[in-house]
Order: C-alpha cells, then sequence, then structure tokens
C-alpha cells in the first residue's frame, strides 16, 4: 500500500456488528472515534484516550482491544463487536441481564468496555472463579461500582448457561 | 489527547516497510500501538508518517527448529501467552508475559513493539537479556543480528538505527529451570522491580545460573557476579539469598515517584532470592 | 405549610431492591452523554493550559492558530475579560478572602492546567493542533508549591490573597492544656493526607448552542447541579437568567467534582454565543487531572488526651487546606479543613476540644468537592490515633470506642463544636462490627501470621454523616446559605405520574429511586412513574450533593404528592359518597378504606378532574400539578462504620486487602440494592485514596502524576468482597425516615484502611501517617524503624 499524506482520508470497509460498514477518515482518527462519530456507534466510551481505563474496549475478530488504540483505518476488513450488537433486538442477552440484576452499574459509562472483556472471557471459559473473573476485568476500570456487583453478575449461574449455549451454537 | 496529523503507509512486505522507514527518517513503525499510541496521543512524539506493520504476515511467524525458537516482531503477547510449545521451550516467556498489562492490551500489543520501545521497566526486554536472545533486524542492505546484551542502549534507546526494522526474535531453546518475580502496584502495571532466574542442576547442584533484572536501571541488566557463585552450589534459601545480595550490593538504580533507588535496589534483591528458591524448588527430581 | 413540613404515606415500593429503570439504556450503549451530544455545526474546543504554576503572560500571539482553515475563534483573557471577571467564590463569614478566577487566565497565571487561551475549530484534533501554533511567553514568578512553604509566605501565590492565607477559624478555643499535660495517656501526630482526584470515568464537558434570533442559549453539561448552574452562568456572564437552559445529558459520574461551575463553562458558552453556532468542550483525561478540582488536601496536627480507662478527655485537631490558587465554586477552599474541623470530635463524647482550621493558597489547581469533603482527612487522623491509646491501655479498639461513643441514653447530645446529636447507633455499629469480624479470631490469626513472618492487621472507623444538606446544616459549616429544592408533581390526565426535579442524577439511580418515592406518595406502581430531572424547564433546585438527593427528593416530592392526594381524595370521596378521610390511595386505584372494590382506577379518578366538571365537589380546585420545596427542620444525621483486614508483605511493602466490613444506618432505605451499591463504590474509592491514588507535584509545583499511568485508580483486583449489615434508625425530618448515604464509604472507609496498616506493622514500630500508603512508604518507614 503506497504512503497516504497527512490529511488525506482513506476509505475504510469493516464489518460491526455482523453489518457492513464504509467510511472514509484521515488515518490519525483512532477508531473509537470513527466508530462513535463515522458510524454513529456512539456505545463505545473514551475515557482516557491513552488505554488505561478500559471504557472503549470492543471485540475485533473476537478478541478485545482499546479501541482509542487503534487507528479507525485499521478497520479495514476486521470484524468488530461493539456494544449495540449485544442485545437481541429489544431484548437485553443474559449477561446484560445478569449486569442489571445484580446492579453492576450505575453511571454507565465503563459499562460497554465490561461487557466486551466479559464477553471475551465468557467465550473461553464459560464458568470463571471469582479470582479470574477479577484479574480478567482487572484492566477495565470502574469508579461507581467497587466492581463486586460486576463480579457477582458475570459469575451468575444464568450467564454460565449462555455462555455454554454460545460455545455449543 | 488528539493523535497529531501523520502519513500513513501500510505495507504488506517487510522490504516494503524498510523502504518505506528508509525514505523518511521522521516515519516511525507502527507495531501493536499499545506503547506508540498513548505518546502520540499526549503529542510527545510527532513522527511524520506511521509505517503500520500489522499486514506484514511474514512478521507474525513463530518456528522451532535447531535448537532455535523464532518469534516474528509481530506476534502479540496473546499469541505467545496462547502459545503451547513455549511453555516447553521458553517458559520464561509464557511465565512472564502474563504480567504484561492486560488481555486488551495484549491481544494487539506485540514483542517487537515492547523491544524496539526498550523501557526498562518493561517484562519483554528482561525476557530477552535473560534468555541470550538474539535481535534480527532488516534494513536495505539485508540483515544484520545483535545479540540482547548488546541491544539495550539506555532508556528508550536500542541498537536500530534510523530506516532499520526489527524483524524477529531468535531464542536459544532454554535448558535451565525458569522464574519470574516482580513487583507492581497493580497486575498489569509496569513493575517497580523485576528479576528472572535460571537454573540448571545436577543431582541439586547448580551448573549453570542466569539472573537478570529489571526495572533497576536505564536498561534491563544481567548479574554475572551472581551467576557465578551459584555455580557448584545447592540452591536453599540461605544460598539464594547470598547471590541476591551479590546481585544487588552495586546497584545504582534511580528513583521515581514510585518507588526510591533504595526500595529499587534492595527489593530488587529480594525478587531474586524468590526467584531463585522457586526455580530451584520446581526442579526438584 | 412549612417547606420543612413531612409528608406522611405509606411505604410500598420503598424499600424494594426494584431494579433500576435506566439500566436497559445503559447496558446497550444507548446513553447519550456529553460527547455524544452532535449538532449541526457543531464546533469544537481544546484550552491552551500553562505550562507554570506562577507566571506573568508577557507576550501571547494567536494569529498563526487564526490563520489555519476550520479555526473559528482563538481567544485570550483579553477576550473574555470584556464579557466576564470569571468566577467569584469564597464563603460569607468573617475573613473570609473570597477570589475571582478568570475566564481565561489574564495577564497572570496561577497554577499549572489553568485556561490561558482557547480554539474553536470544526474538530477537537485540528483545535489542539492550531493550539500548538499559539505563541505565549510567561516570566516566572516564584512558586509556592505546598503549605510550608505557604506559611512562609515568602513567595505569594494569588495577589488577591494576602500571606497565602485564605481563611483561619477557630472553631472550639476550650482550654485544654492542663488536661493534657495531667492525662493518663496523650496519642498525637501529623497526619498528612493526600492530593487525589474524583476522577469519575467520564471527564467534564459542555455543549452550548446560542441562537442569536431568540436570545435563548440551550446549554447542555455534564453536571451534578443544573439549575444552580442556571443561575451562576446569569451572574457571572450577566445573561439573563430566564435565556438560559441547562440540560443534562446521562452523566458518567460525578462524586462532587462535577458539582462546581467551572470556569470551561463559561468560556463555552461566551464563545457560543460569539460565533452563533453550536461549540462542544469534551474534556480529555489529561485536562481532568491537571484543572478539573482536587480534593482531600489536608495536614491535621491532632492529640488525644485519655484517662487511665481510655475515655477521651480532651482533643486538639488543627487542620490546613493545601487550597490551590482560587476557591473553588460554589464551596469554597473551606471545603476541606474548615468542614472537617466541624466534625472533629466525630461520634464520641470528647468535652475539652481545640478545633482550628486554615485554609493557605499554594500555586496549584483548586481544591474542591469530592465524596466525603473535609470530613475524610480528619477521621483518618482522629481513628489512627484512637487505635493507638487502644495499644497503650491494653484496650481492643472495639472497646476504647465503646467506652467514648455517644449512646441512647445522651440524645440529645450537644457536643463541643456545638453539634446537638440527637440520634444514631454508634454502639450497635460498633458491636455488628466486632462480631462481623469475629475480633477474637482475627487476632489469634495475627499472632499466628506473626509467627510465620506474616503481618495481619485490622483498622476501624466509627463515624456518623451529615447529610440531606440544606440551610440548617449549612449555617452549622458557617455557610449562612439557604438552600431552594422543589419538586413539581403531576398526576396526568390518564393517571400516571410526572415528576421533575433539578436533582440530576450521575448514576447513583435517581430515575429509580425518586420513581419508588413518588409512587408511594401517590399510591401507584413504580411503572406508572415517571422522573424528569434532565432540564432547568423543570423544578428548579440546587442539584444532587452531599447525600442530599434521597432526602430532597423525598422531603419534596412528598410535599407536592400531599397537595394533590388531598384533593383525590376530595373528589373520590364526593364520587364515592364518603368521607375524603375515608379514601386510600394504594395501587393505582382511589377506594374507600377497606373496601377495595368501592373505588376506581387512579386513571378514572384523574380523567374525571381533567375533563368532568360534573363530578368535582363544591369549589374544588381541580389543578392536578403541584410544586413544592423542602429544607429540612434539622440536621440529617446518617451514621455507620467500616473494618478492614490487611496483609502487609514488609519485604515489597505490597499490601493486599484482604476483606472489608461496613455498617450503614441510613434510616429507611429507599432500594437496599442501591444503598449497598453506593456503600461497595465508596469503599473502593477509599481504598484507592488510601493505598494508590496520589496527586504529586514537583518543587515547581508541576503535577507529575498527569495520566492513568502514574495516577493509579484501584481495579478489581484491589477492591476484595464487602460484608455489609444494616441498621434503621428512621429520621423524622424526611418522609419515609430516608437518610442520605452516598459520602459515608469516602468518609470512613479511608480511616479502616489506613488504620489496618498500621495495626499490621505497629510491632515493628512503625506507624504511617502521610498518605498514599504506597510500598516505597511502607519499605522506608520499615527501613526507618529498624535504625
Amino acid at each position: 500500500m503506497k504512503r497516504v499524506e497527512e490529511n488525506e482520508f482513506i476509505q475504510v470497509r469493516t464489518t460491526v456488528n455482523g453489518r457492513s460498514y464504509t467510511f472514509s477518515t484521515e488515518a490519525r482518527v483512532n477508531l473509537a472515534d470513527a466508530l462513535r462519530y463515522e458510524l454513529g456507534l456512539l456505545g463505545t466510551k473514551v475515557g482516557c484516550e491513552h488505554g488505561v481505563c478500559g471504557s472503549c474496549t470492543i471485540l475485533v475478530d473476537g478478541k478485545s482491544s482499546r479501541a482509542c488504540l487503534m487507528l479507525g483505518v485499521q478497520a479495514e476488513g476486521r470484524e468488530i463487536n461493539t456494544v449495540e450488537g449485544l442485545a437481541n433486538g429489544k431484548e437485553l442477552n443474559p449477561l446484560q441481564e445478569s449486569f442489571r440484576r445484580h446492579h453492576a452499574l450505575q453511571c454507565g459509562f465503563c459499562t460497554a468496555g465490561f461487557l466486551a472483556t466479559a464477553t471475551e472471557l465468557l467465550r473461553e471459559n464459560p464458568a470463571p472463579t471469582r479470582a479470574e473473573v477479577r484479574e480478567r476485568i482487572s484492566g477495565n476500570l470502574c469508579r461507581c461500582t467497587g466492581y463486586e456487583t460486576i463480579v457477582d453478575a458475570i459469575c451468575d449461574p444464568a450467564v454460565a448457561a449462555f455462555a455454554r449455549g454460545e460455545q455449543d451454537a | 489527547m488528539k493523535f497529531p496529523a501523520f502519513a500513513y503507509a501500510r505495507p504488506t512486505t517487510i522490504d516494503e516497510a524498510v523502504t518505506l522507514l528508509a525514505s523518511d527518517e521522521d516515519a516511525r513503525p507502527l507495531a501493536g500501538g499499545q506503547t506508540l499510541l498513548p505518546i502520540l496521543a499526549l503529542r510527545m512524539s510527532m513522527p511524520s508518517c506511521l509505517v503500520d506493520l500489522n499486514d506484514i504476515d511474514a512478521l507474525k511467524n513463530i518456528t522451532v527448529g535447531d535448537g532455535i525458537v523464532t518469534v516474528g516482531a509481530m506476534v502479540t503477547h496473546a499469541t505467545n501467552l496462547a502459545n503451547e510449545e513455549h511453555r516447553t521451550h521458553l517458559p520464561l516467556l509464557s511465565e512472564a508475559v502474563r504480567h504484561v498489562a492486560h488481555e486488551a492490551i495484549r491481544s494487539r500489543g506485540t514483542i517487537g513493539g515492547s523491544l524496539a520501545h526498550a523501557d526498562a521497566a518493561a517484562e519483554m526486554p528482561l525476557v530477552v537479556l535473560a534468555l541470550d536472545a538474539t535481535m534480527v533486524i532488516a534494513n536495505q542492505q539485508g540483515e544484520r543480528r545483535v545479540a540482547a546484551g548488546d541491544f539495550f542502549a539506555g532508556h528508550y534507546t536500542t541498537a536500530i538505527e534510523a530506516g532499520e526494522l526489527l524483524t524477529s526474535i531468535e531464542f536459544p531453546i532454554s535448558d535451565h529451570r525458569w522464574a519470574f518475580e516482580e513487583v507492581a502496584r497493580r497486575p498489569g502495571d509496569f513493575a517497580l522491580v523485576m528479576a528472572a532466574t535460571g537454573l540448571k542442576a545436577h543431582n541439586g547442584v547448580c551448573e549453570s545460573a542466569r539472573i537478570a533484572l529489571g526495572s533497576v536501571a536505564d536498561r534491563p541488566i544481567r548479574a554475572p557476579a551472581a551467576e557465578d557463585f551459584l555455580v557448584g552450589k545447592k540452591i536453599n534459601a540461605e544460598v539464594a539469598a547470598e547471590a541476591a545480595q551479590i546481585a544487588t550490593q552495586d546497584l545504582k538504580s534511580h528513583g521515581d515517584i514510585h518507588a526510591s533507588a533504595e526500595y529499587r535496589r534492595t527489593v530488587a534483591g529480594t525478587m531474586v532470592k524468590r526467584a531463585l528458591v522457586r526455580a530451584a524448588t520446581e526442579q526438584s527430581a | 405549610m412549612l417547606k420543612s413540613d413531612v409528608a406522611q404515606f405509606p411505604l410500598n415500593a420503598i424499600g424494594q431492591s426494584i431494579l433500576r429503570k435506566e439500566d436497559p439504556t445503559l447496558l446497550t450503549g444507548r446513553g447519550r452523554y456529553i460527547a455524544d451530544i452532535m449538532l449541526p455545526e457543531m464546533l469544537h474546543a481544546a484550552f491552551v493550559r500553562s505550562p507554570f504554576a506562577h507566571a506573568k503572560i508577557t507576550h501571547i500571539d494567536v494569529s498563526a492558530a487564526a490563520a489555519i482553515d476550520g479555526v473559528e475563534l482563538v481567544w485570550t483573557g483579553a477576550d473574555t475579560a470584556k464579557y466576564t471577571q470569571g468566577v467569584s467564590a469564597g464563603q460569607n463569614c468573617e475573613n473570609y478572602v473570597h477570589t475571582t478566577q478568570p475566564a481565561i487566565a489574564h495577564e497572570v497565571v496561577h497554577f499549572v492546567g489553568e485556561t490561558v487561551a482557547i480554539v474553536v475549530a470544526s474538530s477537537r484534533r485540528l483545535a489542539e493542533d492550531a493550539a500548538e501554533l499559539i505563541d505565549i511567553d510567561y516570566e516566572e514568578l516564584p512558586v509556592v508549591a505546598n503549605i510550608e512553604q505557604a506559611n512562609e509566605a515568602t513567595a505569594i501565590a494569588n495577589a488577591a490573597i494576602p500571606n497565602n492565607i485564605i481563611h483561619h477559624h477557630v472553631r472550639v478555643a476550650h482550654d485544654v492544656d492542663d488536661t493534657f499535660a495531667n492525662a493518663a495517656v496523650v496519642v498525637e501526630d501529623v497526619f498528612y493526607n493526600n492530593r487525589v482526584s474524583a476522577s469519575p470515568m467520564e471527564t467534564r464537558g459542555c455543549v452550548v448552542r446560542h441562537e442569536w434570533t431568540t436570545g435563548l442559549i440551550t446549554f447542555w453539561s455534564a453536571t451534578q447541579i443544573p439549575g444552580f448552574l442556571r443561575t451562576m452562568l446569569a451572574n457571572f456572564l450577566q445573561i439573563p437568567e430566564h435565556t438560559i437552559e441547562v440540560i443534562t445529558p446521562q452523566v458518567g459520574g460525578g462524586f462532587g467534582q462535577k458539582a462546581h461551575v467551572h470556569v470551561e463553562e463559561l468560556i463555552i458558552c461566551l464563545c457560543a454565543r460569539e460565533l452563533s453556532v453550536p461549540v462542544s468542550w469534551i474534556e480529555d483525561r489529561q485536562e481532568n487531572l491537571l484543572s478539573a478540582t482536587h480534593a482531600k488536601h489536608q495536614i491535621n496536627t491532632v492529640a488525644i488526651a485519655a484517662d487511665k480507662d481510655g475515655r477521651f478527655l480532651a482533643l486538639k485537631n488543627h487542620a490546613t487546606t493545601d487550597s490551590g490558587a482560587y476557591n473553588c465554586f460554589p464551596w469554597s477552599a473551606s471545603i476541606e479543613s474548615k468542614i472537617g474541623i466541624g466534625t472533629c470530635t466525630g461520634v464520641y463524647k470528647i468535652p475539652l476540644v481545640h478545633g482550628e482550621s486554615l485554609e493557605v493558597a499554594t500555586n496549584k489547581c483548586l481544591i474542591g468537592a469530592y465524596r466525603g469533603v473535609g470530613w475524610s482527612a480528619g477521621q483518618t487522623a482522629r481513628e489512627i490515633l484512637i487505635d493507638r491509646a487502644a495499644r497503650k491501655l491494653n484496650l481492643s479498639p472495639f472497646e476504647i470506642r465503646r467506652r467514648n461513643v455517644v449512646r441512647t441514653e445522651d440524645f440529645p447530645y450537644t457536643n463541643a463544636t456545638d453539634l446537638r446529636i440527637h440520634e444514631g447507633t454508634f454502639l450497635e455499629t460498633i458491636d455488628s462490627l466486632e462480631r462481623m469480624v469475629d475480633y477474637e479470631s482475627f487476632r489469634k490469626r495475627q499472632l499466628d501470621a506473626r509467627a510465620q513472618g506474616k503481618y495481619l492487621g485490622l483498622g476501624l472507623s466509627i463515624f456518623h454523616e451529615l447529610g440531606g444538606i440544606g440551610t440548617r446544616t449549612n449555617s452549622y459549616f458557617g455557610n449562612p446559605v439557604t438552600t431552594y429544592d422543589s419538586s413539581t408533581v403531576r398526576v396526568d390526565p390518564t393517571g400516571t405520574v410526572t415528576v421533575t426535579t433539578a436533582l440530576a442524577s450521575s448514576g447513583q439511580g435517581l430515575p429509580t429511586t425518586l420513581a419508588q418515592i413518588a409512587a408511594d406518595a401517590l399510591g401507584v406502581s413504580v411503572d406508572k412513574v415517571v422522573i424528569r430531572a434532565e432540564s432547568t424547564a423543570n423544578a428548579y433546585g440546587l442539584g444532587t450533593f452531599a447525600s442530599r438527593a434521597a432526602v430532597f427528593g423525598a422531603g419534596s416530592i412528598g410535599r407536592a404528592a400531599d397537595v394533590l392526594r388531598t384533593k383525590i381524595k376530595q373528589i373520590a370521596g364526593h364520587m364515592l359518597e364518603v368521607s375524603p378521610e375515608d379514601i386510600v390511595l394504594e395501587n393505582n386505584t382511589v377506594h374507600v378504606a377497606g373496601v377495595p372494590a368501592r373505588g376506581m382506577s387512579m386513571a378514572e379518578v384523574a380523567g374525571a378532574i381533567y375533563f368532568a366538571e360534573s363530578t368535582h365537589p363544591e369549589n374544588f380546585d381541580p389543578t392536578m400539578e403541584a410544586t413544592a420545596t423542602f429544607d429540612p427542620a434539622d440536621h440529617i444525621l446518617a451514621n455507620g462504620g467500616h473494618a478492614a483486614i490487611v496483609e502487609v508483605d514488609i519485604e515489597t511493602g505490597i499490601v493486599q486487602i484482604e476483606k472489608v466490613f461496613a455498617v450503614e444506618d441510613c434510616g429507611q432505605m429507599i432500594n437496599p440494592m442501591i444503598v449497598e451499591g453506593q456503600m461497595r463504590g465508596g469503599i473502593a474509592q477509599a481504598i484507592g485514596a488510601t493505598m494508590l491514588e496520589e496527586l504529586v507535584h514537583d518543587e515547581n509545583a508541576q503535577l507529575v502524576t498527569t495520566t492513568f499511568m502514574d495516577y493509579l485508580l484501584p481495579s478489581a483486583v484491589d477492591v476484595p468482597d464487602i460484608e455489609i449489615e444494616h441498621l434503621t434508625t428512621p429520621s423524622a425530618l424526611v418522609p419515609g425516615g430516608i437518610k442520605g448515604l452516598g459520602e459515608s464509604a469516602m468518609i470512613s472507609a479511608p480511616a479502616a484502611v489506613a488504620g489496618a496498616v498500621n495495626d499490621a506493622l505497629d510491632c515493628l514500630g512503625v506507624s504511617l501517617t502521610r498518605g498514599a500508603i504506597t510500598p516505597n512508604r511502607i519499605f522506608e518507614a520499615l527501613r526507618n524503624a529498624r535504625q
């Protein structure tokens, strides 16, 4: 690929939540801003812009990733999953339901990031221990909940059943 | 904290990448971006061009042969962590990479990126030094090799020159038993101090030892006097403590807001001691 | 009818852990926060912020920046000075030095991070590019970098503050010297509380649209205080208040940091008016750490004198705040030390007290409100000293406190700072925590561990909280400010209930908890109630802070609903041919007491009220909307306690927090699930503030910790599982007996955590009185103790 100069636009084709998108942007726009402002997918939040807080965590080709530490143009050819893709139509998925049941969110700003991290964890391990969950979510910061109810939500048996079902599917 | 403007290229071969880098001395390779992009967000660096390496498949291979494990520079930490063969051939790498940041960072961050950035508080520079790895560097003339001991030149400084690209790391398959210890404020944080120790023993007596320290200087360091001291000894808590003392007594470390020089020096010793005891214990029978 | 009247209604939804109405929106990414607001023609702002703590701006040239294509405005302090002096703040009491922070710094900068210029452009990235081209020359001035330097007053941080003294106040000055001289036990020390940031996951931000054709301003802000912000925008910008609407989108956490009027809000408003297009400012994290209010930075010199039985005889507490360069608005620098001294005796009976506060100016970011405000630092100091006294006297930490807390038989007890304590379950809290901790077992475990070279520790803290802060409590803290909070309650024509209020939510669940209150006040189900708090088009009020939303919500909704309930009973009585006193409202129906079949649905009654005059009794006023204010008649006193068990690795200084125990008495809980969420979240912040978080400045008052790589927030591995129990002392001052509790954990849990580390290391001769308790500080303390 040849060098594209500053301020030139690059066309990007990507799949987000199973849907194809095309957009054009400068190379320097990060993926979080591209998802939010080019594609109108505002559910991914930006908390620090240096990869620490985890609010912007999404799934890229199934792997958790900081959207603020990727370029929008790096979405080319990738399959991205954001929080908007979790619900089944107008029904919260069992992980989201579990978060609600356990009061695993307060202001909601960090929640999309936690859901992405939890989704990845549960795919690998449908029934993690509380310690495993704490370690796995230690890269997502929450200022409101104190984390315990998030751990409760992820360890809920209904979530394990859902995760096993997803695995079998 | 938006990135400054930069030109952008995403080559698919090593040659293309080297050409792009050689043609613009202010161009920088973009590996995982987990270190470089925060630097750009803070506008602490303003490269003219980012050469995105993520489409160069040739940089992503892991091959084993002739007693060497070759790990491509663009192999991610997550890939290294998940790699089963590493647990046999390079157990130190498997153990240490667990301490690198968090899953979402490891899924993009690469071993090559970490080494080229050369943060003295990062795990990968310590690992390559402990394992006597060789860095393979490509340039327009071809390829050259630099041993780990010669690769790190100071804070954020390596032997890579303008127009060059780190392409792979060659690890001799280790015949030592390894243990890695680090102190970090929170899991995944940069280490306040870290140590890696490797032991080869016969009938409980040490034949060869490797001791490497990280986050105590401007680059990872080995402790040859302590390594020599251990040869011919049976490793127990006392011997480990004495080796740790030898390894750290002349250390002139640095202080910052997270830890004083004295803390680093003393606790580095504790890390060496704990790592030696663990490495010795795990090679029972 | 008085604004302190307490409405009475049966509790039904109140007390239930109802799942939150707002969650589906937030869980699906459909919540719209300030950064999600996109308007046609909207431009984006970026600030240039001072790199020096104290300097004259000798030259500023914006021409290169302004020339860039896409840049629409570049302003400096000279520009904003034409329209506003800035934010003036200070406490209205004697000897208080008021300050005015200019909107954009003009001629002099007083802290690193202060605004010196603004660029408004087509994108934030372009604005940041342009900002770098602004040419500014500074002439550095002497810096006041800490309290010691402020006291020396060789350098003056802000010329408006003579001798760097913002305020000095002696709250109580009993003669304590003899008592200290003759006491069996004296414990004393100097406690350095670390400067921290509330650090909500969402930074600050605002979007302003000024429509020149109507003169109307729409002001979106991530704020906790929309009503008050509106009034103060009018005040500081000399814009007619009625032309301003403040809209609160979803707010991603506030914790007090978003309960200020920020200079940036003034600046963006002026820019929007200048440009006639919407202007958006979304603070980035570095800006937030640099320039959003800091907190907790106090030095407390404390001494306690006790008799041989551990009874407290006297207390001395001198508290100094490193206040930064200006008073924050509206709290002023008094939010730390002065407030802290106001509760320096806590829940204990201490007859003789010398309590004094000092706020000094430094060349740092403003100190402002953060959960627990000035109470945290004093609480930590006092509880650690109480533990020391216990050790000296061979008493358990529980027993020494038992001997000193105000007890039921003492109520009402007026303490040395003139606080009339009329209720509280302090003794019960101590007993509960002792049982939860299993104290005897712990001490045994601690001894066994020590034999193995492991160091466990237990910390304890018992507290009460003056929440639900209204006029009375303001006055107690020396703030002669009247509070005004109201709600409007409407029964809609179809029998649903619409409530409007200024109690904006930033995560504490008000859309649900206030609905629970309104539901019970009118006998309808929670799903029939909506709470509208998003706009100042709604009922006016000061907002959500100081553990007050539940109290003011219940109080004002209760009073307003009372008016409607009376009328509903009146018309229903008429329609059902019974006396209004025999009518009850419950389960969405209005019926004869004891005879549910003889009644109508709320919908039927409402329809009749609105549209069927023939059903009305004589002289019936069908107005189905009522607005009422609320301001409690006395202090709202919640209480509780915390205990923490830690293990310290003395080789590395790493501390693991094994478990935290918490007891809370916040009267009648509206929603226990939400109460516990507040407790757990506050405890996590307490762990952060005690062990991890520290805003560090160098000798030039440069902030060194400007990103999350250096300012360390607690993660899921740093916060353990927390065991919680509740006590219930309903408040007679609030409908339902509800009290506020939002700040409780940040007032008290830091003391428990710090106390635990001190307990672990006391046997090694170590005491830690400087926060944060970092591995390095533990290491140094152990080393010094060995020498």
